[in-house]
């Protein structure tokens, strides 16, 4: 029969102009490129993710919140600018209701607060699902880096780096899956109380863009120019805190005095080996995330009247591939790569994170057992949000297979970023003559270790008078290298994001008379001899 | 259009299949080998689909006919237990067997649908302060299983049971009760003050990296630098650290019932452990892991902590071994027990199911737990993992202060450089202070098993607030003419303690000392509450001493062996002047005084102890001259009782029995009460006793009883070793 066939016909065609016409739409307001990615984020959402049914019971914690539901529409009426009241709310764990407060967070990246995957805090009694934390963030990870962070809390941490509490999390609002979203403590003034360390709150300093007033978004201030750039976040009492914040402020300011100066001021303010742990993490996590202006936490050890940074926001392989060695995110950063006995420590760290992550399987192993946790709550998530384009607002819903595209992004991104720096920490191609006195060049990036135990003790480098460490076997220098800004750039603590290129190095070793025949050079930084 | 040529199906045709399957199901849960039925099924057919159908068809097994006790809770109309999902604690009525009170109640965090009781302290229920109920199935007798391996094991853990619950007027079924682990539970088992935490094993999480504290200041103070520095030295090769940390047979046990309960994931799960001051060990317990928690695969990487470490440590590992091997053997009696358990609570239990069949699921349990293929797995092997200290470990124990001990290569270095600034000297393995004066200007702990002998006219001061711990046996040969002194430094202000601390092997010998000028003391994660404190003796001697002028808690205070205190005197303590935990033994012609007006505490007190006290003297206690508490058994001859605010005093379960004693002047001359509601009342038997010029002669309260007794009998006296 003819007339039902024309109707399909018609209806059919019609669909398809329609479509097209909203492509063509999409197409002309988004551009196509981004048209056509939010076009195959959607397909993909629809046809991959409808294949997952029934998937087996969640392996990752289940945050299920119950709000009123004029409570959220108060929250999202006015977003961003909404959402920092705090509201009542429950939390349910094994049937038991746990007064909470949530409000809405992440003022700046729109993933936070746009589509329905919003990041949100929780502040909680003591005795709460997640004691002793109090307060978490419960934050939209994003599809395309799904595990980032929580990776990088695992990495630093690995690293002995103060990190806060992080785990992935199935959340549920309302009894509506919201999907898999990344659960990490708030730092405060119970940092080390959380980690059963201390039995009071401690000072805590937090180095973030300021708070927003009215609706603008403030200008970012440079952290280490001024200790009034830092929030205190504690109940502690600040006066002795505060009074170590100004004097290492003041400690990071360039003058005139000499750097051995510098380095004993910070030493006595800030926990130099945590630091260099951190520098060392920022290399291996390859980071620039954290910077002048944010992601910045110190907290004050009471044992050592020190000062400790806690990892914030690293956001895994943030940086682009092929960064230099020694790149600096903030004042602390500039003068860590300047004083070049922390630098080769840091990097000692860094090589040895990358050793033990990497070529002994560390990282893999941990990541396989993530996923293996995530897996059924990733397949049950279709609530997927992400930027499908590198514009901030097009957060929209993706797809099973942008979470394995990140994922494999991550290991081969890691792989390709780890193996390139082990290379450049591990190669010492030394070119050594001998004559009356020692020459080594070399272009090679790392610091040459020389030791010996039949020669003297003083020899001169470069004309210069130096005493080698004694060690168990004789004595050793460690030749270090000389750094220089990179072209364009400024060579100031303060300035932003300015990098450190090695300098190539070309030193004459004097024993003050032949050279000793148990000399041995060594790699600084991994200790492998060099040939 | 053609016309169908099939036949209409009729009702009679429908009724008869009907029947037919029927009868198959019928024959099937009738005549099948419930082990059969309780088995995988083909086809998605899930175990309670089978529960279902074998409760419909199955006819042979008996009825449920046991009664389990019903505990009441009551409320008010509008405050129902059951609607109340809050996480806070709210008021109601509680009743049961010949209790009924108003009680605290709050759902239980970890566990869907189960409740917390508080009693109140002055009335707890059946010795109980806190009671845990969760809702019971057939299921619930794996918890019950894992009581009797626990039991098995020597694992301190709450006995399970299972009640039937009344609540908002209805019967809400069976719920499985067991006591919740607090300092009550620990003080009725040996570890009063411990301090209980848990330790998760999870390498992401900072909050594993240390145990959790109920009290975190205690453990943050004494313990977790102590661990900081094991792990350290565990990280760098010493694996024989931990059993000088954790109580090594509880920990191995621990292990073995964890493999029991979880297998590969026994770390995925917090333990439960309680830190005894006295020893300074961790003593692990098992806390059965709440329902529904998911059974993950055991992670990658795990945490380097007390426990985990434990594993390591090729000694604990071999407990694990024997212990392993020891069920393995009696597996056949085990297997007695939980039938029996079975027969007493599966027909409670089954509550309308078939009870061949849940008998038949049960022996599967029985069988996963401690079967023959479940015991031909080697928990050492499946537990191995990576241990490791991240989280940002590191930095964290930047600046502790770690000043922990234990044994290892360098002793003999450690003793020569005590010798060396305290100018005693070394005699093999012995440490030996002859006549002379010695200064101890700091904590000063002499290695593990090393003996420390003290020679007549040796004089040791010690500075202010340092306390000293000999881990070997102590030897002080003074006289009566030709003394040992141990004396403060400064006078003006008190050292802490002289602590002697025993793996309940060594023999400590004091003669002639005359001591003075202490208090109390921590060091090495022990807690010494004595100016002289011996922990952990095998046999404890004095003789000839004088021990005086404390500050602390304590004069002296010995905790567990055979004590024999002969011909001393005990004077000026701040608080007690002799304190005796778990120990048995004889107090003889010795003289307990309190020349000084302030001091408040007992002369002798005896805790969990059974004491002979023979020819003493107690005067001018501002407190009991002999307190006898925590089920204990004392017995007082020929003794002298004068001018104390209480003679002698039975308290909390405790029997006291005294005869030919002489008691002049006190407020009070006998009494027996409850002191500790945990416990119940006491018992004390007047022999024939001289009473002159007290206020009254004797007090018990509802508890307990003072009863008066002709003859000391035979029996009684040979329980106190007199002929």
């Amino acid at each position: 029969m003819k007339g039902p066939a024309s109707t399909l016909a018609v209806l059919r065609i019609a669909f398809v102009a329609l479509v097209s016409l909203s492509l063509l739409g999409f197409a002309i307001a988004l551009g196509p490129s981004r048209a056509a990615r939010i076009a195959g984020a959607a397909a993909t959402s629809v046809l991959v993710d409808g294949f997952a049914e029934e998937p087996a019971d969640h392996r990752i914690p289940v945050i299920d919140l119950r709000i009123a539901q004029e409570s959220l529409d108060s929250l999202n009426a006015d977003l961003p600018w909404s959402g920092g009241a705090n509201k009542r709310a429950k939390l349910i764990e094994h049937d038991v209701e746990h007064k909470v407060r949530f409000r809405y967070r992440g003022l700046y990246t729109p993933s936070h607060f746009l589509g329905g995957k919003k990041s949100f805090r929780l502040s909680m009694k003591r005795s709460n699902p997640w004691a002793p934390y109090r307060k978490v963030n419960v934050i939209n990870p994003k599809a395309h880096n799904l595990v980032n962070n929580h990776m990088a809390a695992w990495v630093a941490g690995s690293m002995g780096v103060p990190v806060p509490m992080d785990e992935l999390v199935f959340t549920r609002i309302n009894g509506r899956d919201i999907g898999v979203m990344e659960l990490f403590e708030q730092v405060d003034g119970d940092f080390e109380r959380n980690r059963h360390l201390w039995a009071k709150a401690v000072p805590v300093y937090k180095g973030d863009f300021p708070s927003v007033e009215g609706r603008a978004l403030p200008k970012g201030r440079t952290l280490w120019a001024d200790a009034a750039h830092w929030e205190y976040s504690s109940n502690a009492d600040s006066a002795l805190a505060h009074d170590k914040l100004v004097r290492l402020v003041a400690a990071l300011r360039m003058d005139t005095m000499p750097i051995a100066a510098h380095r004993d001021s910070i030493a006595a303010l800030i926990d130099v080996d945590a630091w260099l742990r951190y520098e060392a993490a920022l290399l291996v996590i390859n980071t620039t995330h954290i910077d002048q202006y944010h992601n910045q936490w110190l907290v004050l050890n009471p044992r050592t009247g020190r000062f400790y940074p806690v990892l914030w926001d690293a956001l895994m392989l943030f940086a682009p591939p092929g960064e230099p060695l020694y790149y600096v995110n903030d004042a602390m950063s500039w003068w860590t790569m300047r004083i070049p006995e922390w630098r080769l420590q840091r990097d000692r760290y860094v090589h040895a994170a990358m050793h033990r992550l990497h070529r002994k399987g560390e990282f893999a192993r941990q990541l396989d057992d993530v996923i293996e946790r995530i897996r059924p709550s990733v397949l049950a998530d279709r609530n997927k949000f992400g930027n499908v384009t590198l514009e901030p607002a097009d957060v929209h819903r993706v797809s099973l297979l942008h979470v394995i595209g990140s994922i494999a992004g991550l290991r081969s991104g890691t792989t390709a970023h780890w193996e390139q720096t082990l290379h450049r920490l591990e190669r010492a191609e030394v070119e050594v003559t001998r004559g009356a006195a020692l020459r080594i060049r070399t272009g090679s990036e790392v610091p040459i270790r020389l030791q010996w135990s039949d020669g003297p003790q003083q020899v001169l480098v470069n004309g210069v008078a130096e005493t080698a460490a004694s060690t168990a076997n004789g004595w050793s220098i460690v030749l270090h290298r000389t750094l220089r800004v990179k072209d364009g750039g400024k060579d100031h603590p303060l300035a932003d994001k300015q990098s450190f290129v090695v300098a190539p190095l070309d030193a004459t070793i004097d024993f003050g008379g032949a050279i000793p025949a148990s000399l041995v050079l060594t790699n600084a930084v991994t200790d492998e001899p060099i040939e | 259009m053609s016309r169908s040529n099939s036949r209409k199906v009729g009702a009679l045709a429908w009724l008869m299949a009907a029947a037919l399957a029927a009868a198959a199901l019928f024959a099937v849960f009738r005549f099948a080998d419930p082990a059969r039925l309780t088995g995988e099924w083909p086809l998605g057919i899930r175990s309670n689909e089978v529960d279902a159908y074998a409760s419909l068809f199955e006819l042979r097994s008996d009825s449920s006919s046991g009664k389990p006790e019903r505990y009441l809770i009551s409320s008010d109309p509008d405050g129902c237990l059951m609607n109340d999902r809050g996480a806070g604690w709210s008021r109601h009525w509680f009743e049961a067997d010949g209790y009924g009170d108003s009680v605290t109640v709050r759902r239980l965090r970890t566990e869907r649908g189960g409740f917390v009781v508080k009693f109140k302290r002055e009335e707890p229920f059946r010795a109980q302060r806190h009671i845990v109920l969760t809702p019971a199935s057939v299921h619930g007798l794996r918890a019950k299983y894992l009581e009797i391996l626990a039991d098995e094991l020597g694992l301190i853990t709450p006995e399970v049971s299972f009640v039937r619950l009344i609540a908002c007027g209805l019967d809400q079924g069976l719920y499985l009760k067991e006591e919740r682990i607090d300092e009550d539970f620990l003080e009725k088992r040996g570890l009063a003050g411990a301090a209980l935490a848990e330790q998760g094993h999870t390498t992401g999480r900072p909050d594993h990296l240390f145990p959790s504290f109920e009290e975190d200041s205690l453990g943050l103070f004494a313990l977790t630098p102590l661990l900081a520095r094991a792990y350290t030295d565990a990280a760098a090769g010493r694996a024989d650290v931990m059993p000088y940390l954790i109580d090594a047979r509880p920990a191995a046990s621990l292990i073995v019932l964890s493999w029991v309960e979880h297998g590969a994931a026994a770390f995925n799960h917090e333990h439960l452990m309680a830190h005894d001051w006295s020893r300074g060990r961790l003593v692990p317990m098992y806390r059965r892991s709440r329902a529904g928690e998911k059974e993950l695969p055991p992670a990658a990487f795990r945490m380097r902590d007390a426990l985990s470490s434990a594993l390591a440590d090729e000694r604990i590992r071999q407990l694990v071994r024997e212990r392993w091997l020891k069920l393995g053997e009696d597996a056949w009696r085990v297997r007695e027990r939980f039938a029996a358990m079975d027969r007493a609570w599966l027909p409670i239990l089954c509550e309308g199911q078939s009870l061949s069949v849940m008998q038949a699921r049960m022996q599967r349990v029985q069988e996963d737990l401690i079967g023959s293929a479940a015991l031909a797995a080697d928990p050492i092997a499946g537990l191995n993992a990576a241990l490791t200290r991240y989280a940002g470990s590191a930095s964290h124990t930047a600046g502790m202060q770690a000043a922990g001990y234990w044994p290892g290569t360098d002793d003999a270095m450690i003793l020569d450089g005590i010798a060396k600034r305290t100018k005693a000297f070394v005699r093999g393995d012995t440490l030996v202070f002859p006549r002379g004066r010695y200064i101890i200007a700091s904590d000063l702990t002499i290695p593990y098993g090393h003996a420390v002998v003290m020679e007549q006219g040796a004089r040791i001061e010690v500075a202010a607030g340092a306390s000293v711990m000999v881990q070997g046996p102590l030897h002080v040969r003074g006289t009566k003419r030709n003394p040992v002194f141990i004396r403060a430094a400064d006078e003006r202000a008190p050292f802490g303690s002289f602590a002697v601390v025993g793996d309940g092997t060594i023999d400590v010998r004091i003669e002639g000392l005359q001591m003075s000028g202490g208090s109390e003391g921590w060091i090495n994660a022990v807690r010494a509450s004595g100016m002289l404190a011996i922990h952990g003796a095998a046999r404890t001697f004095l003789n000839d001493c004088i021990i005086s002028g404390s500050q602390g808690e304590d004069l002296l205070n010995i905790k567990g062996g055979e004590v024999l205190l002969r011909d001393c005197i005990f004077e000026d303590g701040h608080a007690d002047l002799v304190d005796l935990d778990r120990c048995t033994g004889r107090v003889d012609k010795c003289l307990f005084r309190n020349t000084s007006g302030d001091a408040n505490g007992d002369g002798l007190d005896v805790s969990a102890s059974r004491i002979l006290v023979t020819a003493c003297a107690f005067s001018r206690l501002n407190d009991k001259g002999i307190s006898v508490g925590e089920a204990s058994q004392l017995l007082v001859m020929d003794s002298r009782f004068e001018g104390n605010a209480s003679g002698l005093v039975a308290k909390d379960l405790s029997v006291a029995y005294a005869s030919g004693n002489r008691f002049t002047g006190n407020k009070t001359a006998f009494a027996a009460y409850r002191k500790k509601p945990i416990y119940g009342g006491a018992r004390l038997v007047r022999y024939a006793n001289e009473l002159d010029a007290n206020a009254r002669d004797e007090h018990a309260d509802e508890y307990s009883a003072i009863v008066q007794e002709r003859v000391l009998e035979e029996k009684l006296r040979s329980m106190f070793g007199l002929p």
